[in-house]
């Protein structure tokens, strides 16, 4: 059985990058929707955009041709690529739309971007996994539905985790904004325990599986990636997490500092576990 | 329009690489990239134990899901079945190297030939003008040679004729005759891709070829 050894570090900070972007934006758009909240949407606009054109670039520098990415529209029927390139660019231009009116016109942003733009980033955050999802070649991906799922809620996981952190090193963060973000934090829980029930069952279909995806789990469970994926994803990324905001009452700035470096790194260790355990179908006779 | 395919008879093949030097230096590949190669695999147990030698190459599906997966159309099937990278269309996503079940794609990631403290030689200077650099490539079954009407670099240079190369569709070629007379595997079918390249197994009964 072969690892695959075709993608790692570039493509999968940018997996988490455009991730959390997607999360900022949907979690930060959507309490204006659905809340009439206003206390995070300026920071949903400016790095919800900020995070996925990170990520953008660097998917640019893992490509083997960059000058030539332009040509990636070209199969939206069929390629996943194509797909995700296309909803990437619809939602940094609206996005970057919607800064420069916030910005430089200094007036609210039409609502209908809000609507367009909150669908687009439920699209870049399921695409990512749809991406991996739809692989065939690699059974422990090959879930088309459930790892878009659980990409989506890391998303917006690590969403709230970089929000946190903007809050914190922003001395000057309202209490309206801060109140908010609390409230996130209770909402993150029930993030954290659909996450985990969504890792144990992609890890359960995948153990009694194809022999390559039970070889999968076995690299997270017990070989070469155990010590992050036990270390770093389950007690650090969602342990903790959830931990702090269930028990800790206190919103000290230093738990919720904590909490919010304990979810970003939760948040690529999901995607780095995910990546670097895609095993092959084997080759034998 | 012919279909081209090709058999591999294990019984005759002897791991002597010839195949995937013949590969190499009919398409001079750059270092790292391999379009032919071997899985050498040891199978049973003292005293019956033994070495098996697997060439496995580009299979030329019917449903290529490197094709299927490729962003800009780089990747296409040619009418006579052969499955071919337009590198100047690759943009170097590498999502055709995740999606092949085969393995068979790599790719030239660095301009280093294989004498690097010595630049590239002649040869390589040569070759390497076939090969752009941060796109993957595979085998196309040698079609220069074909469309010349001679074999694949790999066929020609077998020693033990356990490679036939040809046309499927036509009832009189060697290997519609193989394909009929033998019990042939072909690799991870399960996925629809309806490889081109059969395998007839080395414990597989001695026919009239055999």
């Amino acid at each position: 059985m072969t690892v695959q050894n075709i993608w790692h570090g570039l493509v999968i900070w940018y997996l988490f990058l455009a991730g959390t972007g997607a999360g900022v934006y949907l979690l930060a758009v959507g309490n204006k929707m659905f809340r009439k909240q206003d206390a995070l949407v300026k920071m949903g606009y400016i790095w919800g955009p900020i995070l996925v054109a990170l990520g953008t670039i660097l998917l640019l520098l893992d490509l083997g041709r960059p000058f030539w990415a332009f040509l990636a529209v070209l199969r939206p029927h069929a390629s996943m690529i194509s797909v995700g390139t296309l909803i990437l660019t619809f939602f940094m231009l609206n996005g970057f739309f919607q800064i420069y009116s916030l910005l430089f016109k200094k007036k609210e942003p039409p609502h209908a971007l809000d609507i367009i733009g909150f669908i687009l980033a439920i699209g870049t955050a399921t695409y990512t996994g749809l991406l991996l999802g739809v692989v065939e070649a690699i059974p422990f991906w090959n879930k088309p539905i459930l790892l878009p799922i659980l990409f989506l809620v890391s998303a917006l996981s690590s969403g709230i985790g970089f929000l946190l952190l903007v809050s914190i090193l922003n001395k000057n963060s309202k209490e309206e904004t801060k109140s908010n973000l609390h409230r996130m934090m209770k909402f993150d829980i029930w993030l954290i325990l659909i996450e985990l029930a969504l890792l144990i069952l992609l890890l359960w279909l995948s153990a009694r599986g194809n022999p390559a995806a039970a070889a999968s789990v076995q690299i997270l469970t017990s070989g070469f990636f155990a010590l992050p994926f036990w270390g770093l994803l389950i007690v650090t990324g969602l342990l903790l997490p959830l931990v702090l905001e269930t028990l800790v009452r206190s919103h000290k700035q230093s738990i919720l500092a904590l909490c919010s470096i304990a979810l970003l790194i939760g948040g690529v260790t999901l995607r780095y576990s995910i990546v670097v355990a895609g095993v092959w179908l084997p080759m034998s006779k | 329009m012919a279909r081209y395919g090709m058999i591999i008879d294990l019984r005759r093949c002897v791991g002597c690489y010839a195949c995937v030097m013949a590969c190499k230096a009919e398409n001079l590949t750059p270092k790292g990239v391999s379009w032919n190669r071997l899985i050498v695999e040891e199978k049973g147990e003292y005293p019956k134990a033994r070495m098996t030698f697997t060439p496995v190459l580009c299979n030329h599906c019917e449903n290529p899901p490197c094709r299927d997966v490729c962003p800009t159309g780089a990747t296409y099937k040619r009418s006579d079945g052969i499955v071919a990278v337009n590198q100047s269309k690759c943009i170097g996503c590498k999502y055709c190297m995740v999606a092949c079940p085969y393995q068979a794609r790599s790719i030239h990631e660095k301009s280093e030939g294989y004498f690097s403290k010595y630049g590239l030689t002649p040869l390589e200077q040569h070759g390497y003008k076939k090969h752009k650099k941060g796109a993957p490539s595979k085998c196309v079954f040698c079609y220069e040679r074909v469309e010349q009407s001679k074999e694949p670099a790999c066929v020609a240079a077998c020693p033990t004729r356990a490679r036939i190369f040809g046309d499927v569709t036509n009832p009189n070629s060697e290997i519609s005759h193989l394909l009929e007379k033998n019990k042939t595997f072909r690799f991870i079918e399960e996925l629809g891709t309806k490889p081109a390249v059969s395998y007839i197994l080395d414990q597989a009964p001695k026919t009239e070829r055999g």
